[in-house]
């Protein structure tokens, strides 16, 4: 019988310690834009090279993040998912990009706007570095050269790969809103003025 | 008479169906809003119109198809609804756009197995409106004997 407490309170602690590891590892994580104590979260699971999330991140995303992440109202993560049986170029393009998430969320968006931008440009060869080589200043393209030397990039991405998985994502865009406890899948392109009424409805209180 | 259950099965189903689509759509409108707006046809103030007119139209002719008045014309005008949907669906399909089907509630995206499933749907409908309006016209005819 005292075993078999024994047992038990090890298996609760076991779980315990998981759960607090995946809670840390959830925390760790940083927005590319907004604060992780904005009251709703984005997470926008995306692949560089489709026309689809260049489209979202260019006339939706962008907005958000000057209209609600700058003003602390919401956290966007964005994940990777690079489709690399259509897409041949999305991986490299996905390791510059969360590379660029390590060394700050500036950076990062001054990479999607440069890689989303000029997405025809280098989907056609796979030449990214010229391309962001005119986005960033010669400092910030040292730093971001020596960061994806950085294995644990391939690692992340492997992670963020998994998680949509996991989470039933079989297309790009997908992104999750949550706010006011509850978390909704949301597939496609959406218009700003119509994803920020939803953003609003989820900050009114 | 294998015909009649057959209509009374295909009444119920949809009925209940669209009833329920409508009333999934009412509890979410905004997310139902991006769902419209994911298939990338109209602008947001028609998404908006459309967002928030469909889903009571859907609970109206579920009610409708369950309760069985009208029903030769609650089932045309349900042909009509679906035959438009898969058209919305099939064109975003062939755009290679990433839309949510927004058929029972946000997180599908539009698929195959989707595409299948409206079309099921349809064909259910044409079945239901075919069968009422014939048999409104045996009736008729039953009433009213052509000398």
């Amino acid at each position: 019988m005292r075993s078999a407490m024994r047992y038990m309170i090890l298996a609760l602690l076991i779980c315990g310690w998981q759960q607090a590891a995946a809670i840390a590892q959830e925390s760790a994580e940083s927005c590319a834009g907004g604060k992780l104590t904005s009251p709703v979260k984005i997470e926008v699971f995306s692949d560089f090279q489709c026309p689809s999330c260049r489209e979202f991140y260019l006339n939706t995303m962008r907005q958000v993040f000057t209209n609600y992440a700058d003003a602390g109202k919401v956290c966007v993560v964005y994940r990777e998912f690079p489709l690399t049986n259509i897409h041949p170029h999305a991986f490299e393009a996905a390791r510059y990009g969360h590379a660029a998430l390590g060394l700050g969320p500036r950076q990062w968006s001054l990479v999607a706007d440069a890689l989303f931008s000029a997405q025809d440009k280098w989907s056609k060869d796979g030449q990214i570095e010229p391309v962001l080589s005119s986005a960033l200043n010669a400092e910030d393209l040292g730093k971001l050269k020596e960061k994806m030397k950085d294995p644990s990039i391939e690692a992340a991405i492997t992670r963020d790969t998994e998680m949509a998985r996991a989470r039933q994502v079989t297309a790009t865009p997908t992104f999750f809103v949550t706010g006011k406890g509850k978390t909704q899948k949301i597939v496609g392109v959406v218009q700003y003025p119509i994803l920020s009424r939803f953003l609003d409805s989820l900050l009114t209180p | 008479m294998a015909l009649r259950i057959l209509q009374w099965i295909a009444r119920l189903a949809l009925g209940v169906l669209f009833a329920y689509a409508g009333y999934v759509k009412v509890r979410e409108p905004f997310l139902f809003e991006m769902s419209v707006d994911s298939y990338q046809l109209f602008s947001p103030p028609v998404v908006i119109l459309i967002a928030r007119t469909l889903p009571w139209l859907e609970i109206v002719l579920g009610l409708l198809l369950i309760v069985g008045w009208q029903l030769r014309y609650a089932a045309s005008f349900t042909v009509l609804l679906l035959g438009g949907f898969l058209v919305a669906m099939f064109s975003a399909y062939a755009r290679g756009v990433e839309a949510n089907c927004g058929c029972f509630g946000p997180g599908e995206p539009i698929s195959p197995a989707t595409l299948a499933r409206d079309s099921g749907l349809f064909l259910c409908a044409v079945f239901l409106a075919v069968y009422s309006w014939k048999n409104h016209r045996a009736r008729r005819a039953a009433v009213h004997p052509v000398a």
